[in-house]
């Protein structure tokens, strides 16, 4: 089972597909939790996922507006699309007849 | 690089700086890709410096949960480094003796140096070949540390050089009641130079330099120094052995765990190179 985190990640990482690096999946995650998030718990994370084989990455070519500096290119998997899949599914059927906006009236 | 502008330049440059810095404890292409990804998402110098310190941190914590580095904590840094530093001052204290036998040789009656056993050239052969045994031990430490740290040694290594420096003068400082313990008179140099200069001179070349050396060698792969590792070994055990023999079969319990304590590097190194040598040697039959 995966982790919130990771779910994110992946996520973001197949949304963006062939432009899945740290520095966009990073800006996906902050565009959609609307948190930041950190350079560690990322690389971290995306060393995890790799390790379960739910991702591949690898050190792209080097950019101007990076300084020169080469990019860590992700490609999701597809064990990792089965996992993120299989995620979502749980969070979809737990949710069932559940309204968060009637329980936030609620809790009010 | 996205700073805000109430910053001053050299303060913003002094944190990409420490950006650069910290980046080398991460592998080369990670740090790379860290570096471009804070560069290219316009942080400011502080946030990218609390963005990698903390990528460091993750990284530093995941590496101690391998027992090796444990071992170097414990085993090495502790209690090697303080004998270390102790067997430099022991050795201070014979450079002074044999210095001030040196200069006065010639008021001193030789029947006295003849009674005591003590002679220049003896004296002279004695604190080389121990300096050579201190230089050797301290480079197979430092091997061992290399070796068993990896990449905590940005940890490791900098504890042990602070344990060496004063993890001892605590233990074992020259002076009694104020007064420097081995004072005589008649010494070509000033005090400063028996109770300060020297001890740092010695630590330094005797244990700071060939620990470090060997610290960096033990990072490599070991298997290319095989014939320095034995080496050190050899001579190790040959300048020390008479002392072994005294403190095992005479000396206490104390004694005898001290004598593992300190001997532990090098008895390390040695079964580790026979073992891969042997395994070596199997796998090519």
């Amino acid at each position: 089972m995966l982790g919130e985190f990771e779910y994110l990640t992946l996520t973001a990482a197949t949304r963006l597909g062939e432009y899945a690096y740290g520095a966009a999946i990073r800006k996906e995650i902050e565009h959609a939790t609307a948190h930041r998030c950190s350079i560690g718990a990322l690389y971290t994370t995306l060393d995890r996922l790799e390790a379960k084989g739910f991702i591949k990455t690898w050190m792209g070519d080097p950019t101007p507006q990076r300084g020169g500096r080469s990019k860590r290119m992700v490609r999701v998997t597809a064990s990792g699309v089965r996992a993120a899949s299989a995620f979502y599914a749980a969070v979809r059927r737990i949710s069932e007849g559940v309204s968060w906006e009637m329980h936030r009236a609620a809790v009010r | 690089m996205g700073d805000a502008p109430s910053r001053s330049p050299m303060m913003t440059q002094a944190c990409w700086e420490l950006v650069e810095i910290l980046s080398r404890m991460l592998d080369s292409d990670e740090g790379l890709a860290v570096r471009g990804d804070l560069e290219e998402s316009g942080e400011t110098g502080l946030q990218a410096v609390w963005g990698v310190l903390g990528l460091v941190v993750r990284r530093q914590a995941a590496l101690w949960k391998d027992w090796r580095p444990w071992l170097a904590l414990v085993g090495l840094i502790g209690p090697v480094s303080l004998l270390l530093s102790l067997a430099c001052r022991w050795l201070g204290a014979g450079y002074d003796l044999y210095l001030w036998i040196i200069r006065n040789r010639r008021d001193i009656d030789p029947t006295i140096l003849s009674q005591t056993g003590l002679s220049v050239p003896g004296g002279i052969v004695l604190l080389g070949l121990r300096s050579l045994l201190l230089f050797c031990w301290s480079w197979a430490t430092g091997f061992v540390l290399g070796a068993m740290s990896r990449r905590t040694i940005w940890f490791n290594g900098i504890l042990f050089c602070l344990a060496l420096f004063f993890l001892g003068s605590q233990l074992d400082h020259p002076y009694q009641d104020g007064v420097y313990q081995y004072s005589v008179d008649g010494w070509p140099l000033p005090l400063i130079f028996y109770t300060a200069i020297l001890p740092l001179i010695l630590l330094t070349t005797l244990i700071l330099l060939p620990s470090l050396w060997g610290m960096h060698q033990g990072l490599q792969a070991p298997s290319r120094l095989l014939l320095t590792i034995l080496w050190v070994v050899a001579v190790v055990i040959a300048l020390s052995v008479g002392s072994w023999l005294g403190w095992a079969f005479d000396g206490s319990l104390q004694r005898r765990l001290l004598l593992l304590a300190a001997y532990w590097p090098v008895g390390y190194l040695a079964v580790t190179e026979i073992g891969q040598r042997w395994h070596h040697r199997i796998g090519s039959i």
